[in-house]
């Protein structure tokens, strides 16, 4: 249990190593001059070269690469182009609203993704099966943007249920909560349709497996069978929610644009369109950082639902 | 479970061959995903000859007109079709789709068969690397790509690609690392058969079925992650018609004109949903598990 | 209507101001509010939306309308515009006065007026140095050539400022009124906190900073001790979204209290109709223009660019896109300016015209115009029905839409081949003709045209004391650009704002921001 512990502890580090890495790479030295996608084509060739300058793009790939670095280990990521503020606490102010919003929609996705599974697949077969694999299929594939969009329509302009924008008054947890209820629930659609169809065929899986038909055959009640089922699909289930929230974290960029919600999703857009270079990559190692750290919590909590890894 | 004894000991049949025998044609998932994704591609090459009028002609006289029959869909601020825009749209999104499903599908195949193959540090190196993109959210490497490199169809396919080539990889290492060791492999290589040839006649017409099936997810994500770039005005600039563009046209008319937006989104998910219905009922029809598992649910 | 009032000439204004000056008790000199200031429970909270986020707390650097906004809550000048009127009247002002050479300006300050969180009291010292901090490159403030006239400066005593000018200017108290350049900050705070300032500002203004929430708000609390008495609601939060629907839907369900700057003509229309909601208009100082680079071929023929101001169906824009939420102007100035005249070459909706004219300059076939616009609604939405009325006359069109910042600097740059510039500016006309159509406005000022016809006719009018002349300066200047069209103007704006009907008294100016002061409001 120990071993296993630190072996995934170990693995974080090259694995946040291997990403500052690609994103260092991705973003500055593939063909193409990102001084020019950043000023556009009208550029001149001093504001170009100034900006080269500024950003270290004259240099070679390999000294910006070290600079970068030597930077990363200090903390520092540079400074924002607009606010001249550390990007890294500009980021990290913003972060926890994200990953509030982010972790409430994992929660939602699970704690319906599950039970829509079981059922599907306790009634394989049936309408209910049909309906529900229907409504999950449409949750992966309707652009959560727009499902953010109708609901907003639906549930603050057509029932005044929920507030249409923000995250509720600073320091008022109830109307932080209330405002939160829309965004979660159209961020978590994915997430749940993902849960629930894998449920339903890991339950399908174990509902095969001998042991069970043994104690169906042995007259045991089936609310017991369906408990000893669940505890043996927990551990795929629990392997995908690290890739849901990933996709959470990724998709939280466009549901908090269309609630108007703070978070890094707001911040990643306005670096993004004022060309805040420094800001946009600070936002993109701390987002992805962020979803290798919950990854790793969850490996931590493996050895929990599946026995087998304990030893 | 006798098929997947027989499947262990034999070289499995061809994938037409299997796709003969599936019961495919009474699968309804796989089926409505056929008939969509057809209709898809058809409106994709169709739209143009198809279309009513033409997908950018302003005329503000005639704006926020309701559907009727001159107007399918109605017309949008700038009295433009957008009916004739969605036909138009759909080229792009099948762009998208298909450009990033074949270079995923490429990729992925060439890295995840190399690693698979070499085994050792290669397959250390090259797993490592796959687990690192995998580690990215998807849509939030390529909106880094797409801001940094700027907005134009061919930077949103790049995007979406490098995000998806390692989904299809690591799936194809893992169908190389179960095939590998059988029994018909060992013994071609113990004959001399050169690896390349043993790639081509064994491991990929084994491997295929569960890599389209990613290679299909990884093409319906590109039409949503298309959308979603060009709702944040990342995407293919405007005036040009995507399904992404419309919705962001018809957002400020969600209450009062409801249907530019509505029928754009149903498009993409029409879309997204005939690929996923495709992806699951090629795995459902081809996975000899899934396929006898309706006899032996308990609680039937 | 009550904003309907002209800009009165500038020489009706200062003797208004001196009038006033003389006549009243400096205690009864406050504009809006002051003694009639409502009452308003404790507890009060006006919530308005932004559009886009307050990106600096410092109004001497390079600004948007959202941070003036926050600014004129924070700050005050010397004086400040009615916004009613549309005059200018003092504020940290008690009096002044005027050398009979027009060079020499003495102010003297209005005595116990306190910056917030106790950076002490305002002093001739304060005003010196924020003039000055304008005027200092190194601030890069884009408000500088506002305040060029300025000689010198030198304090007399604690509340006595001098001003010396290096030639008469007949505009200056429109600089020590209007935009950014004109709000005093406190030497002290900035000297103390350095860099830290920037995110801590401190002002003398009617609301003090509290917290910036980047992304979703800025709020604001009441200074107790406002010298034109504390402000009747408590709190201001200025609320970013920047989606109109969403922020329609807000104001409906009462979750922001004042929808500022709508743009989308369609929401104008739905709120306006509905009960419980008042939608409040006005014209605005701002007029959007095509620009085209007169230094490129084929646009350096004035008959090319003719022929587009005819290809053009503004009336069509105003009319069935903006559905009548915009107005038409015939030349830059907009029909608020008290030297704003018809009597120019106008270029009505003619595409036989437009072909003729092109035929004419060897241009029958067309030729290839690259149309530029930003990334901001409504200016990536209205080019798409301009474009097509210019491709209708055969020209071929490509439309680009950059993203602000490259935009920004691709205008700086002055290499921009057209270009959507809608200026927001002052009630000085000035101002606006000599960013948009003078050689001091050649790039990186926004003068993208290189355009330098009416150079001197603007030069005399700005010199001109004599209200009558400058105004008629003024109106040959607009003649001598509108026969050269060195770009085409498409609208003049007007500033919508929407509140629900338990809000009194917000106020907006025509320069495009939004002020609190004196507002009440009920849930």
């Amino acid at each position: 249990m120990l071993r296993y512990a630190a072996s995934r502890l170990i693995l974080v580090i090259p694995t946040v190593l291997g990403m500052v890495t690609i994103a260092f790479f991705t973003l500055r030295a593939l063909p193409g001059d990102p001084a020019i996608a950043i000023l556009g084509e009208f550029a001149t060739e001093q504001a170009l070269q100034d900006l080269r300058v500024a950003l270290g793009l004259d240099q070679p790939l390999w000294v910006q690469f070290g600079r970068f670095v030597r930077g990363l280990v200090a903390g520092d990521l540079g400074r924002s182009a607009i606010t001249r503020q550390p990007a890294m606490r500009e980021v990290m102010s913003v972060l926890p609203p994200s990953l509030m919003l982010a972790g409430c929609s994992v929660l939602i996705a699970i704690l319906a993704g599950l039970p829509i599974g079981m059922v599907s697949a306790l009634r394989q077969g049936s309408w209910v099966d049909y309906l529900l694999m229907v409504v999950t299929i449409s949750g992966i594939s309707f652009p959560v943007f727009w499902i953010g969009l109708i609901m907003i329509v639906l549930f603050a302009h057509t029932i005044k249920l929920f507030p249409a924008v923000g995250a509720g008054s600073p320091g008022d947890l109830l109307s932080q909560a209330h405002a939160m209820v829309l965004p979660a629930i159209v961020l978590a659609a994915g997430g749940t349709a993902y849960i629930a169809r894998l449920t339903r065929s890991a339950m399908l899986e174990i509902l095969r497996q001998d042991y069970m038909l043994v104690a169906k055959a042995m007259g045991i009640r089936e609310r017991r069978i369906l408990w000893y089922g669940l505890r043996n699909a927990l551990p795929p289930i629990l392997g995908v929610i690290g890739v849901t929230f990933a996709v959470a974290i990724g998709n939280a960029i466009l549901v908090e644009v269309v609630f108007s919600r703070p978070g890094l999703g707001s911040l990643i857009i306005k670096a993004t369109f004022s060309r805040d270079y420094q800001l946009l990559q600070a936002g993109l190692l701390v987002l992805s950082i962020s979803v290798v750290l919950v990854n790793l919590v969850l490996d931590l909590l493996y050895p929990l639902v599946d026995p087998r890894v304990r030893r | 479970m006798t098929t997947s004894a027989t499947a262990d000991a034999a070289p499995s049949p061809s994938l037409w061959i299997r796709l003969r025998r599936t019961p495919y044609l009474r699968h309804r998932g796989l089926m409505t995903g056929v008939v969509l994704t057809v209709l898809f591609v058809l409106v994709a090459l169709l739209g143009p000859l198809l279309a009513p009028h033409d997908p950018l002609t302003t005329n503000l006289r005639n704006a926020l007109a309701p559907p009727g029959a001159d107007y399918l869909l109605g017309t949008d601020r700038f009295g433009r079709d957008v009916f004739s825009r969605l036909l138009f749209g759909a080229r792009a999104s099948l762009l998208v789709a298909l450009s990033v499903g074949a270079i995923s599908l490429t990729c992925g195949v060439i890295i995840g068969t190399a690693a698979g193959f070499a085994g050792g540090w290669t397959d250390r190196i090259l797993l490592g690397l796959i687990n690192i993109l995998l580690a990215f959210p998807g849509f939030l490497l390529a909106l880094a790509f797409v801001a940094v490199r700027g907005s134009s169809l061919g930077n949103v396919i790049a995007a979406v690609a490098i995000a998806y080539t390692p989904r299809v990889a690591i799936v194809m290492r893992a169908v190389v690392m179960t095939i590998r060791p059988r029994q018909f492999i060992e013994a071609s290589y113990a004959i001399g058969v050169p690896t390349l040839r043993i790639v081509w006649k064994h491991v990929l017409p084994n491997s295929l079925p569960p890599v389209i099936v990613v290679a299909t997810v990884s093409a319906a994500f590109a039409v949503l992650a298309e959308a979603g770039l060009s709702f944040l005005g990342l995407g293919v600039q405007p005036p040009a018609p995507t399904w992404g563009n419309v919705i962001t046209e018809g957002r400020p008319f969600l209450v009062s004109h409801p249907w530019i937006s509505l029928s754009a989104g149903a498009s993409i998910a029409a879309a997204v949903t005939g690929l996923n219905l495709l992806g699951d009922g090629v795995r459902d029809t081809l996975d000899p598990f899934l396929r006898n598992q309706t006899s032996t649910n308990i609680f039937k | 209507m009550a904003f309907g009032t002209r800009l009165k000439g500038l020489g009706a204004l200062v003797g208004l101001v001196l009038a006033a000056t003389a006549a009243q008790p400096p205690a009864a000199l406050d504009g809006a509010g002051g003694a009639a200031l409502a009452q308003q429970a404790p507890g009060s909270v006006l919530r308005i939306r932004i559009g886009s986020d307050v990106t600096s707390f410092d109004p001497h650097r390079p600004s948007t309308i959202e941070n003036t906004s926050f600014s004129v809550h924070v700050y005050d000048g010397l004086f400040g515009y009615n916004l009613r009127t549309m005059t200018i009247e003092p504020r940290l002002v008690r009096e002044y006065s005027v050398s009979e050479d027009g060079l020499t300006y003495t102010f003297h300050l209005r005595e116990g007026v306190q910056f917030h969180r106790n950076f002490g009291e305002l002093t001739a010292e304060d005003v010196k140095f924020s003039y000055e901090r304008v005027l200092n490159p190194a601030t890069a403030s884009p408000w500088r050539a506002d305040l060029r006239a300025i000689a010198s400066i030198t304090t007399e005593g604690k509340y006595t400022v001098v001003i010396r000018l290096s030639a008469p200017n007949a505009n200056f108290l429109h600089a020590l009124t209007s935009r950014n350049q004109a709000l005093i900050l406190s030497k002290r705070a900035i000297e103390q906190m350095g860099n830290d300032w920037a995110l801590n500002p401190v002002g003398t203004g009617a609301y003090m900073f509290e917290a910036w929430r980047p992304g979703e708000r800025v709020v604001l609390r009441a200074n107790p001790n406002y010298f034109r008495g504390r402000s009747p609601i408590d709190r201001v939060e200025l609320m970013l979204i920047p989606e109109e629907t969403s922020a329609e839907i807000a104001l409906l369900n009462r979750e922001i209290d004042v929808f500022f700057a709508l743009q989308s003509p369609e929401i104008i229309q739905r709120l306006q109709a509905r009960s419980g909601v008042t939608v409040d208009s006005r014209p605005a100082l701002i007029s959007c223009h095509l620009v085209l680079n007169n230094t490129v071929r084929p646009l350096n023929d004035v008959r090319v660019r003719r022929a587009m101001a005819h290809a053009v169906n503004r009336e069509s824009l105003v009319r069935d896109f903006f559905r009548g939420t915009k107005v038409l102007t015939a030349t830059p100035l907009t029909p608020e300016y008290q030297e704003y005249t018809t009597e120019v070459p106008q270029y009505p909706y003619d595409p036989a015209r437009a072909r003729a004219l092109l035929a004419e300059a060897g241009l029958a076939g067309g030729f290839d115009f690259h149309y530029v616009t930003v990334a901001l609604a409504p200016y990536d939405q209205f080019p798409v029905a301009v474009a097509e009325d210019l491709k209708a006359v055969g020209i071929r069109v490509r439309l680009t839409v950059m993203e602000r910042a490259a935009y920004g600097a691709a205008r700086a740059a002055g290499t921009i081949p057209s270009a959507t510039t809608c200026p927001s500016n002052s009630p000085n006309p000035d101002t606006l003709l000599r960013a948009l159509v003078h050689s001091d406005g050649f790039p990186p000022g926004v003068n993208t045209a290189r355009y330098n016809g009416a150079d001197e006719l603007l030069n005399a009018a700005q010199r001109e004391r004599d209200p009558a002349k400058r105004v008629d300066l003024y109106r040959q200047a607009q003649r001598q650009i509108m026969t050269d069209v060195p770009l085409i103007p498409l609208y003049a704006d007007r500033l919508f704002t929407a509140r629900h009907n338990g809000v009194e008294g917000v106020l907006t100016s025509a320069a495009f921001w939004v002020e609190s002061y004196g507002a009440t409001v009920r849930r």
